[in-house]
């Protein structure tokens, strides 16, 4: 149990400054995701909760004790590497075993928390195998068995899924979901993948350059997007923006597009366009949509089996007035449904 | 055996695949037949061992070549002991002083890193003649020479040897240093726990070359030893050379291969690591 919490944190590597000023609050006994492009801090925060990255300035407290200059193992934290970090020359026991030793649990106790977390990751059959015999999957299992068995307060993991196939990090995405609902231990996880954030976070921290865009449940950040970068990082495909004036811009969801071939009254956005793509993804459509003034927006539908939705038609893009959201010149979130003044600016708009 | 020869000649381009092979046996029995020679000649009797034209096969073994070899006046026994002492010295010093070494210079940061490296380099690149006066001289002024102790102190790290394993630690990733250091383990556990059994490979090469160079040193201990008593095999071998009654090639021989087997026996269990020193790849 561990909250964390940063206060005015700056890193640089030599000249160049990659956080500055970064005040961050992480929720005891949640889960909470760093989300960013790659180069945008996240993995940086994680390495200063960690210990093996410290902060060149500010503070960083874990239950109100300052940890900033804490060497790691004086921390009560345990990592999940991306790339596993795997002690190639010990066996799977060796591996998870290690950190007890070196903490200097009894050799009781050491067996029966590696049979039971061996047990949880599914890896009992395998405790006498060299890693170099065992899949990623399983690799990924031994490094989540070595940092569970030190039972610590606070689970860090660098992108622990992305070396995965794609099947296997949808079970493991599940199957790390409960297992922080049933340790109820702060997880922070770092991973540039908006679908791995939305699915498994309590709380978003979504980031760029070094700063926090935004922070908030996967709803907050899906339905009220601070800025368009927020808007735009969470979805597939991201959120289309387009201009209105004074460098006032609205921005629509892909799937809140509405597309039929004749006008449907009661909508507040009503344009022209001309289907340039259709790909059909099993449950869904997705539509590229060029528009009269020659931007091209991307549509996205439940409806699946609408045959007469071909490339080459014509069609209507509307929208309901709730679903339109408006940011204003610095990219900042207005708020979507209105004001009224903007739902009229863009009514006036229309086609 | 038969389908096996049809097939080498039915196999596409197998006049040349013939050539390469004949070439390889050819290269192959070059490299051995020195060594068959003098493990045969070593089983001659004299008589044998001078006969010209010299026979390829021994008409009679005998152990004549080994017990003149031991019976020589030489004590074989002593110069044997020397050159397992100081091999042994060497190889232990140089581990000792060349894993910490390697492991800085791969992991960890210290001012002028960079410099400091550069100057291991440069000893690389230096011809050991250029060291001999020099060298000669500090041992004489440490009153050393003429003892074991010049044959192994300035053997004790080699600068080829942290340029190899250095390379062998940077393959490491970082993450398992951090790792390891997230699984409380001290700086001397990650190295002894974690990295050397990784790098054991690299650590078995070097130790093998600087076994077969140290095991086989002549002009070194030439130059800084005067007394029988303090030098290695290897000058009791050429002492047989010199006997006055010209030279007993069945004897020679046969110190020779008292100096030669152990490297042999050494090298064949050692050979698959050095291959895999060589080629090392990090775990995925």
């Amino acid at each position: 149990m561990a909250e964390i919490v940063f206060e005015k944190v700056g890193k640089s590597f030599g000249s160049t400054k990659v956080i500055e000023n970064l005040d961050l609050t992480i929720e005891d006994g949640k889960f909470t995701v760093l989300v960013g492009s790659s180069g945008c801090g996240k993995t940086t925060l994680l390495r200063m909760i960690a210990g093996i990255g410290p902060a060149t300035s500010g503070r960083i407290l874990m239950d109100g004790k300052d940890i900033t200059h804490q060497p790691p193992e004086k921390r009560d934290i345990a990592m999940v590497f991306q790339n596993y970090a795997i002690y190639p020359t010990m066996s799977v026991r060796e591996n998870i075993e290690f950190g007890l030793k070196n903490k200097k649990v009894p050799k009781e106790e050491r067996d029966r928390r590696i049979a039971e977390y061996a047990e949880i990751v599914g890896m009992t059959p395998y405790l006498d195998r060299k890693p170099s015999d065992l899949s990623g999957g399983q690799r990924q299992r031994i490094a989540l068995a070595r940092a569970m068995v030190k039972k610590p307060s606070v689970f860090l993991m660098d992108e622990p899924l992305s070396n995965l196939d794609a099947k296997l990090r949808a079970a493991m995405r599940v199957e790390l979901i409960e297992l922080q609902r049933r340790l109820g231990t702060t997880f922070v996880y770092v991973t540039h993948d908006q679908i791995e954030a939305m699915s498994m976070a309590d709380t978003i921290v979504l980031m760029e350059k070094g700063e926090i865009q935004q922070i908030g449940s996967p709803e907050e950040i899906y339905h009220e997007p601070a800025n368009i970068f927020s808007a735009q990082f969470i979805g597939t495909p991201p959120m289309n923006v387009l201009p209105m004036e004074d460098g006032i811009r609205f921005g629509v969801r892909p799937e809140s597009i509405d597309m039929e071939h004749q006008r449907v009254d009661g909508m507040a956005l009503y344009r022209k366009g001309h289907i340039i793509t259709r790909e059909m993804l099993g449950a869904e459509m997705q539509y590229k949509v060029r528009l009269s003034d020659g931007t091209t927006i991307m549509v996205r539908s439940e409806e699946n089996d609408r045959s007469d939705l071909q490339e080459d038609s014509d069609v209507w893009i509307m929208a309901r007035a709730s679903r339109i959201h408006f940011f204003d010149k610095d990219g900042k979130h207005i708020g979507h449904g209105g004001p009224d003044s903007l739902l009229a600016k863009l009514g006036g708009m229309n086609e | 055996m038969i389908k096996a020869i049809k097939n080498y000649f039915v196999q596409p381009k197998w006049g040349l695949q013939l050539f390469s092979d004949i070439v390889k046996i050819l290269l192959m029995l070059a490299f051995i037949f020195p060594f068959y020679w003098m493990i045969v000649t070593a089983f001659k009797s004299y008589t044998e061992s001078m006969a010209v034209p010299p026979t390829l096969i021994p008409s009679v073994w005998t152990l004549e070549g080994y017990r003149s070899t031991f019976n020589s006046g030489l004590d074989i026994l002593n110069y044997a002991k020397n050159t397992v002492i100081v091999t042994a010295s060497v190889i232990t010093l140089q581990l000792l002083i060349m894993v910490p070494a390697a492991y800085a210079f791969a992991k960890r940061e210290f001012p002028l890193k960079g410099f400091w490296f550069g100057i291991v380099l440069v000893a690389f690149m230096i011809p050991l003649q250029l060291t001999y006066i020099p060298v000669y001289l500090s041992m004489q002024s440490m009153n050393l020479v003429n003892t074991l102790w010049p044959q192994i102190l300035p053997m004790g790290a080699d600068a080829f040897g942290i340029f190899m394993l250095r390379q062998s630690f940077k393959q490491i990733p970082d993450e398992i240093i951090e790792s390891a250091k997230l699984d409380s383990a001290g700086e001397i556990q990650i190295m002894l726990r974690i990295m050397l059994p990784m790098c054991k490979s690299a650590m078995v090469t070097i130790a093998m070359f600087s076994f077969i160079g140290t095991w086989n040193a002549y002009f070194w201990p030439l130059v800084m030893t005067r007394n029988e008593s303090v030098r290695p095999l290897t000058m009791a071998v050429e002492k047989l050379r010199d006997v006055e009654m010209g030279i007993r090639w069945n004897s020679l021989m046969a110190a020779n291969t008292l100096l030669v087997v152990p490297i042999l026996i050494v090298f064949i269990f050692a050979s698959k690591k050095i291959i895999e020193g060589f080629a090392y790849r990090g775990m995925k």
